[in-house]
């Protein structure tokens, strides 16, 4: 069913973040005997963002955060809601949120959740961030995907799970915001096609049961779905961000849906930083704000498994031009970038029995 | 050596996420970690204040020996560092190669992993700098 | 207020003493120094300790330590200022005695360290610095030295070759002192080469870990007069302390309380740094050690290493320092080292074979410090 607020909602701020440091692909295939060139082509996959050893999905999430604030410029005290959307959340049982909502100065009269959906997380808390704030409840909501994403050693997943986080503030739509989130849609099913289950490490999925009754089911359903409701088709969408667990995915799922390369490549990171999961799609959407000019279109699809999808129709607004160079951009993060090798990821990631943590 | 004291460090939450200083009304003394009665003029009138968030390296060390439970991260170079507003703080230089480290660098604050009490124990979190970049 | 004289000296060798407990080592040194005194009636004790606690898993040190001395029941109280806790326990004897409250007092300090491993020492020492702002950021006492010594490096221009002379200096001293832990000598290559623990400090630059005692017998200088013939007087002494957080100072490089600890002794001994004939320094690291002969007065600021390299401080130079072997060779029993050098000055000042110098110095100083010149106290010894 459609989503529309009753009173429009827009993003007053925005932010991503990536790790410094990439681990190429070529560094895991050598250690596992596997082709790399099969990841790079078949996968599109060149290399992963790794956060260092004193980063998690909170520290992620802070500094995320920290850029839509900067971009806002709203009194953190105003905002009434922060959600934090993971899957590799530091704690099982102790809320990211709190810590992200201390470092910003927003505690404590807001509220705090911790949300998880696979790699969908994220775009939950927009939307929960849109009702919330449509209604009036709160005067600003902030939404966050963030991740460290666990692959097992030598699993398909290790080549992809990626870290990195992005953070919309959600506002009454005015002119600070620098684009509107007109409507929203969501699928899901009940399709286990990856999960993790309590207290184990690493995630376990269903290698080709992962494609086309999960990932494209669901994100060919939302997106159809809600340009049925909206009465769109592709060609009104400038820009089009879809999750991204490898390259591949998205521009098929592009292309069966009827968009072209040119409007899904600036969202498209996955090549250069790897799968983050619960930040894939916030950091396309993040890279796609970073350079949209007003009036753009934007269609936002993310994919959690589990399986569901949420699918969101933007419009950019004037105020993005003003607000886009107050803090460093995906670009300069993906810029920014210091090559690992395989044991010191490891040693980071804490995998070596009897080492040092 | 003993484990992390959760209140002990709990207390510091506003420091260590967010740079709370203390400043001098009387003289304009700013304090980190904050004080309730100014050295210099003996004042018992500060007000909190925040620390700006950049600052240049005045002097480093790189820890290679690193204290139990720091192992992980060793090398890592800590640094004094003098901020906008002339306030010092030490703090870890992260996400820095060591041979990179100079005295006069501009650095950032980030929120970072400080203290990992273990695989049962809690995550303090806190500031540490970064090359601005 | 009393003058007050030294009248016995005790002091152990300081090694690894895997074989002998704190009690023993202790007593060692005490027995010593009574003997040594002619075994008078000892009336109350200070001890200089900084960390039994974590080493030894015991407080109440003083009562077992006086106990197992055969020193029954007289008041024993366990000094603490970290690393200068010997020089903090020689002044509580000090007052003890000049207030007239007790004629013969014990001053000793010791510490146990063997009992753990490395890295266990590395942070039990590391407890005297400010935790939730330094220690919780992965800062060790080397790694404080090293920010203090890469500072004096870049605003003086002086070399870390300069500054290890001081390491070379005192490895030559120490070969001829028994009580030395680390009696051989060293060439500047191999301290540059050594392994780093927090650049630019190598290991040559830091004091070793060892066990040590030692212990001083204090009594008013009338009765001393009658019991020696050379009674060595505490003609002066000072103390001060500073912020324990490195960046609560103005100047990282002013190591204040060394200067105001020395101000305070030199004028009570009324004499001036000049007037000083023979040193015992407290050199941790050799950082502070060249930043204690600053601020003690016997070198200008930026200028400790270029005397030490034309030998202005050697043991046969214009004012022999640390002719112990200093804590690089001599040793570092933390709480024992303030007593350890006081002792040495009285060795000297007394023209004893073992820390004999060419010269007869009248006038001597130890000076010792915590942390980062967190608290420093000087003793200035006079012979009589």
């Amino acid at each position: 069913m459609i989503m529309k607020p009753n009173h429009k909602v827009g993003i007053i701020g925005w932010g991503g973040y990536i790790p410094k440091y990439r681990l190429p692909v070529e560094n895991i295939s050598r250690i596992w005997g596997k082709d790399a060139e099969r990841y790079k082509e078949g996968l599109m996959i060149n290399e992963k963002a790794v956060a260092g050893p004193d980063e998690d999905t909170t520290t992620i999430a802070i500094e995320a955060a920290q850029n839509a604030l900067k971009r806002a410029q709203i009194n953190p005290k105003d905002i009434g809601a922060v959600f934090v959307g993971s899957e590799s959340k530091p704690y099982a049982v102790k809320p990211t949120g709190t810590i992200v909502a201390e470092a910003l100065g927003a505690t404590p009269n807001l509220l705090a959740a911790d949300l998880e959906f696979a790699c969908k997380a994220g775009t939950e808390g927009l939307q929960c961030c849109m009702g919330l704030v449509s209604s009036g409840m709160i005067k600003y909501g902030l939404a966050i995907g963030a991740d460290v994403a666990q692959g097992a050693p030598g699993d398909d997943l290790e080549f992809a799970a990626a870290s990195g986080g992005a953070a919309f503030l959600i506002s009454r739509d005015n002119e600070d915001c620098v684009a509107t989130i007109e409507a929203s849609y969501s699928y899901v099913t009940d399709t286990p096609d990856f999960w993790r289950r309590a207290e184990k490490p690493f995630p376990q999925h269903g290698e080709a049961f992962t494609g086309k009754p999960a990932y494209f089911h669901h994100i060919e359903s939302a997106a159809r779905n809600l340009m049925a409701e909206l009465d769109k088709k592709p060609s009104d969408f400038k820009y089009a961000v879809f999750h991204q667990p490898n390259g591949k995915f998205p521009i098929r799922v592009a292309k069966t849906l009827g968009f072209t390369t040119a409007q899904i490549a600036p969202g498209l990171l996955v090549s250069n930083i790897g799968n983050t999961y619960s930040a894939a799609v916030p950091l396309g959407l993040s890279a796609v704000l970073d350079i949209a000019a007003p009036g753009d279109e934007i269609l936002v699809v993310s994919y959690g498994s589990g399986a569901g999808s949420d699918a969101f129709y933007i419009t950019v607004k004037d105020a993005i031009e003003e607000k886009r160079d107050r803090c460093l951009k995906i670009k300069e993060y993906i810029l920014r970038r210091q090559q690992v090798g395989y044991k010191c990821y490891i040693k980071w990631r804490r995998h070596i029995i009897g080492q040092p943590r | 050596m003993s484990d992390l004291r959760v209140p002990k460090l709990w207390r510091e939450i506003p420091q260590h996420y967010r740079l709370e200083a203390s400043k001098c009304l009387s003289c304009g003394r700013i304090y980190f970690p904050p004080k309730t009665i100014c050295n210099n003029c003996k004042s018992k009138n500060l007000e909190k204040t925040a620390l700006p968030r950049k600052g240049v390296i005045e002097t480093f060390t790189i820890i290679r020996n690193a204290p139990s439970k720091y192992e992980l991260y060793a090398p890592y170079a800590i640094a004094i560092v003098k901020l906008e507003n002339d306030v010092k703080i030490l703090a870890q230089i992260t996400d820095c190669e060591p041979a990179k480290l100079q005295i006069g660098m501009p650095v950032e604050a980030v929120i970072r992993r400080l203290y990992d009490d273990g695989e049962n124990g809690v995550i303090h979190y806190g500031f540490k700098f970064r090359p601005v970049f | 207020m009393r003058d007050v004289a030294i009248i016995g000296v005790g002091l152990t060798k300081i090694d690894l003493h895997f074989d002998k407990s704190i009690r023993e080592i202790f007593k060692e040194a005490v027995s010593k120094a009574l003997d040594d005194a002619f075994n008078p009636v000892i009336e109350s004790a200070y001890i200089g300790n900084m960390a039994a606690d974590e080493f030894n898993n015991q407080k109440n040190i003083s009562s077992l330590l006086i106990d197992f001395s055969g020193l029954n029941n007289i008041p024993a109280t366990r000094i603490e200022t970290g690393e200068s806790s010997g020089g903090s326990a020689l002044i509580a004897g000090f007052n003890d005695v000049a207030s007239g409250l007790h004629d013969f007092v014990l001053v000793g300090g010791v510490e146990k360290m063997s009992e753990v491993v490395s890295t266990e020492a590395e942070s039990i020492i590391s407890l005297g610095m400010f935790h939730e702002y330094e220690t919780i950021q992965g800062l060790s006492p080397e790694g404080a030295a090293a920010l203090i010594m890469r500072l004096y490096m870049h605003k003086y221009n002086v070399k870390d070759e300069d500054i290890a002379l001081l390491a070379q200096q005192d490895h030559k001293n120490a070969v001829s002192n028994p009580y030395a832990q680390l009696r051989f000598e060293v060439t500047l290559e191999s301290i540059l080469k050594a392994r780093s623990i927090a650049d630019p400090i190598t290991l040559m630059h830091c004091a070793p870990i060892g066990d040590g005692a030692a212990a001083l017998i204090l009594c008013p200088m009338e009765e001393a007069k009658k019991i020696t013939d050379t009674p060595i007087q505490i003609a002066g002494i000072g103390q001060a302390s500073d912020a324990l957080g490195l960046t609560q100072r103005d100047d990282l490089l002013d190591f204040k309380s060394i200067r105001l600890a020395a101000e305070k002794a030199y004028k009570m001994a009324k004499i001036k740094p000049e007037d000083v004939q023979v040193a015992e320094i407290f050199d941790s690291y050799t950082i502070y050690g060249l930043l204690a002969l600053e601020e003690l007065g016997f070198a200008q600021r930026g200028e400790a290493a270029a005397m030490l390299k034309n030998g202005f401080f050697s043991k046969n130079g214009v004012k022999p320092v640390n002719i112990s072997g200093g804590l690089k060779a001599r040793g570092h029993p933390i709480g024992a080292t303030g007593v350890y050098q006081t002792a040495e000055i009285a060795l000297t000042l007394r023209g004893d074979a073992q820390l004999k110098i060419d010269s007869t110095p009248e006038v001597g100083l130890a000076q010792t410090l915590s942390g980062a010149g967190v608290n420093s106290t000087v003793q200035i010894l006079r012979r009589v």
